[in-house]
């Protein structure tokens, strides 16, 4: 869930491992921010709280968790090697260098100029906003600052980048300019993970919180968006 | 319409990037985004309304992602994420939260002009989002029929609430 899996998958993976090992009697409750385990054992409940903490996105571990997961069940894991596979998993890094992210942000941000309607010049401008925000959203994250200091301050810099140069002409297309300019950030994982764990009826409050947490994310985006749209209407005024 | 899709597609790959998907998971991507939006550009073409070529659009991509995902890492999830995120109400969003931004400051026919504009903007991206949701809902049943969602580690299971209707679907 830290890593952006959705909460069918996180209990469907401790559910396997839990197959594995072969321990009953446990009940878990999932949370947005926290997951309760309690396992009775000769009529004694046990409680165990783990936070979780706010939710980031590398799906490479995810994945890795599942697999894990899965041979946890067959039985194809020593009990013992649990815990250093489970350390190997919390330290996969990002499978790609940060220039690919950059570059793969600033083809979000101009492919989606593109889909909603903008030109070429829009592609252009979306493409170097998304490339100079994603760079400075990267030194953000290293620092550790909150996600949503992190989007407002990307949102402005790439909605102004996009603004500057709607100002230059190279494009007249200004909405779907400026909307995919900061379409990189678009929190599409939250929002579906939200999605399914609602669809799910078992984790109704986890998916209510992750769609809240996207709507205030888009909400972020949108201010960006007024902003840099603002700065374009003052070339008219 | 297909440069319209393929763009979409482009985009969904990248956002696989992006959000640190796999590699292999890359191609899945580009595969669903630019499915889901021809599908919804050509049921559109064909006059279906928005809202009912989203709901086919996302579950088509539902179903290809599951099609797609390979059984050992599972990578369906980000490619349904990357795949229906083109079929949303962007514009719509993006334009209902200036609205609601600007309005207090409206006065007279500027004020009803932007109220109007501002319930559009609204009606589109709940519906959508709502079509979107329910596609997905509907790919998720259609591969539980079907047997497929042994290859998705997402698929809600079926709530204890139900069990008669689980037994009903996998008979």
């Amino acid at each position: 869930m830290e890593n952006g899996g959705s909460t069918v998958r996180a209990e469907r993976a401790f559910n396997g491992i839990l197959q594995g090992l072969s321990v009953e009697g446990v009940i878990t409750l999932w949370r947005y921010d926290f997951v309760v385990v309690t396992r009775v054992t000769d009529s004694e409940p046990e409680t165990f709280i783990r936070p979780i903490r706010p939710p980031g996105a590398n799906l490479s571990r995810v994945a890795e968790a599942s697999m894990l997961a899965e041979r946890i069940a067959r039985g194809d894991v020593d009990q013992a090697a649990i815990a250093s596979e489970l350390h190997r998993i919390r330290d996969i890094p990002s499978p790609y260098n940060t220039w690919l992210v950059i570059l793969a942000a600033a083809c979000v941000a101009g492919f989606f100029t593109r889909f909603i309607g903008g030109n070429w010049g829009g592609f252009e401008i979306a493409f170097v906003a998304g490339a100079v925000g994603q760079t400075v959203r990267v030194a953000l994250q290293a620092r550790k600052l909150g996600t949503a200091a992190t989007t407002m301050v990307c949102a402005l810099l790439s909605a102004l980048v996009a603004a500057f140069g709607l100002r230059t002409g190279i494009s007249q297309v200004a909405p779907a300019t400026l909307i995919g300019s900061v379409g990189y950030m678009i929190p599409g994982l939250p929002l579906v993970n939200g999605f399914i764990d609602v669809a799910s009826h078992r984790n109704i409050s986890v998916g209510a919180m992750r769609i809240l947490n996207a709507t205030f994310l888009f909400l972020i985006l949108a201010i960006g968006i007024a902003v840099g749209d603002t700065v374009v209407a003052m070339k008219a005024g | 319409m297909l440069l319209n899709s393929m763009w979409a597609g482009l985009f969904a790959a990248a956002l696989a990037i992006v959000l640190t998907a796999p590699s292999q998971a890359i191609v899945p991507s580009l595969l669903c985004g630019f499915a889901a939006r021809l599908i919804r550009n050509v049921l559109i073409g064909w006059g279906l309304s928005s809202s009912a070529a989203v709901v086919v659009a996302a579950a088509a991509c539902t179903l290809l992602a599951i099609a797609l995902a390979n059984r050992r890492r599972n990578f369906s999830l980000i490619a349904l994420v990357t795949g229906v995120l083109p079929l949303g109400a962007a514009v719509a969003l993006f334009n209902s939260i200036k609205g609601i931004l600007i309005i207090s400051s409206l006065k007279e026919q500027a004020l009803m002009t932007a109220s109007a504009q501002l319930s559009s903007n609204l009606s589109a991206v709940f519906t959508t989002t709502l079509a979107m949701v329910l596609g997905i809902g509907v790919g998720f049943l259609i591969a539980r029929v079907f047997n497929l969602d042994r290859a998705l580690q997402d698929a809600p299971e079926v709530t204890p609430l139900a069990p008669r209707v689980d037994r009903a679907l996998r008979r």
